[in-house]
């Protein structure tokens, strides 16, 4: 399983990565300069469930981290299973449910 | 249903047809239980260590799984399958132990890895957040079976059974105050037209509660830090204030105020949460009279 860092990003004022293995795709995710929402992944729809969004994201996390970010702030829609559940099993703080989603907060 | 569950409930003698008869299979979201809560909450503690019993778990957030609240044994196939994807596949072992097993066998993951669970209203009523569905089903069909041989006045049988499925758990627990607060101040804000105020529970430096709720509105200098005493006194100020607003017709306050009347009849802690905060709502709903302009 790999991550890999790509040259350019199909979203603005971000850094995009891969998620492969044995050089096929199994998803991407992005880091963004902004306070909320900072990071993004999307896993391949027939991949999904088996943890790879917690690997990715967890990765994407340490690089955050690793760059100087701190405090990083998620509002995640209430029906987004998958990526609420990412946040509880990391640790993070539920601060809010406001316009049908639910704000959290990740310490360092 | 898919074979894996036929065969699951073949073995273990579960009377799939007498449950649904009964009426016990329904699953409940969050929002099922108690909507206002689902859309507002702030908790007071998120990992809090506790347990709980399988009976007092009512459900999960099905339409998230691409799911109906009809019929929990038939989601079961979403759960497990052994010809399905990882997903479905890896847990296909729960479905090997016996009525009489099951509890022991289960019994260590809980103390490894723990579900997580919602308070999603009071009075014991909780729903599975993260972690924890393939355990849920096959423990709450093994308990319905055992729940359905007992005789229907045998309290005491259905409390040792409800011992029996208790299980360590980490809840995330509300905290009523803000979360019904937050809920009549959005409403107010709501009714007379202003923009909508963003309400969160305030950390400290470790990341922990500090008991006190964040108002922030659209301007973010007037942010408001409020513990419960100075929370409540904000409700019930900004409460009377527009119950007294002249620019207000009385019809339009009625309208406004029908839904939170409705929903005082319908959620036990939110008529809780009204008789101890807010009296003048109270009075209006009794005296069915808005009109003071």
């Amino acid at each position: 399983m790999q991550i890999v860092k790509c040259k350019e990003s199909d979203k603005e004022n971000s850094i995009k990565y891969l998620l492969t293995q044995d050089n096929k795709e199994i998803g991407h995710g992005y880091i963004f300069a902004r306070e909320i929402n900072p990071i993004e992944i999307y896993i391949i729809e027939e991949m999904r469930s088996n943890g790879y969004g917690k690997l990715l994201f967890t990765k994407l996390l340490q690089i955050a981290y690793d760059s100087g970010r701190v405090n990083l702030v998620f509002d995640i829609e209430l029906q987004n299973y998958r990526m609420n559940n990412i946040l509880s099993s990391l640790g993070a703080q539920h601060i809010g449910t406001n316009d049908e989603k639910n704000r959290w907060v990740i310490p360092v | 249903m898919n074979k894996t569950v036929e065969e699951f409930l073949e073995k273990n003698n579960i009377d799939y047809p007498a449950l649904q008869q009964e009426g016990r299979l329904k699953v409940k979201s969050a929002s099922d239980v108690n909507y206002i809560i689902a859309r507002n909450r702030i908790f007071k503690n998120s990992y809090k260590k506790t347990r709980i019993s399988i009976a007092d778990i009512l459900g999960y957030e099905y339409k998230s799984q691409g799911l109906t609240g009809q019929d929990f044994i038939y989601n079961m196939s979403n759960f497990f399958d052994i010809e399905g994807s990882g997903y479905q596949a890896r847990s296909i072992s729960m479905l090997e132990y016996s009525t009489d097993e099951i509890v022991d066998k289960l019994k260590p993951s809980f103390s490894r890895e723990p579900m997580k669970i919602i308070e999603a209203d009071k009075g014991g009523k909780y729903v599975i957040g993260d972690n924890g569905l393939h355990r849920y089903h096959v423990l709450k069909a093994h308990f319905l079976k055992e729940m359905f041989a007992l005789s229907l006045d045998d309290k005491e049988g259905y409390n040792a059974l409800k011992e029996k499925y208790t299980f360590d758990v980490s809840l995330s627990e509300l905290d009523f105050t803000k979360t019904y607060s937050s809920y009549i101040l959005k409403k107010i804000a709501n009714f007379k037209g202003e923009s909508i105020p963003y309400f969160s529970a305030e950390l400290d430096q470790d990341y922990n509660y500090t008991g006190k709720l964040k108002i922030t509105t659209s301007e973010p200098e007037n942010e408001l830090v409020l513990n419960d005493e100075q929370l409540i006194k904000f409700v019930q100020d900004r409460f009377n204030e527009y119950i007294n607003d002249k620019s207000i017709s009385s019809h339009k306050k009625q309208d406004d105020l029908s839904l939170i009347m409705a929903n005082y009849e319908m959620f036990d802690s939110f008529r809780e949460y009204c008789d101890k905060n807010l009296p003048e709502l109270v009075r209006l709903k009794d005296k069915e009279d808005v009109c003071r302009s």
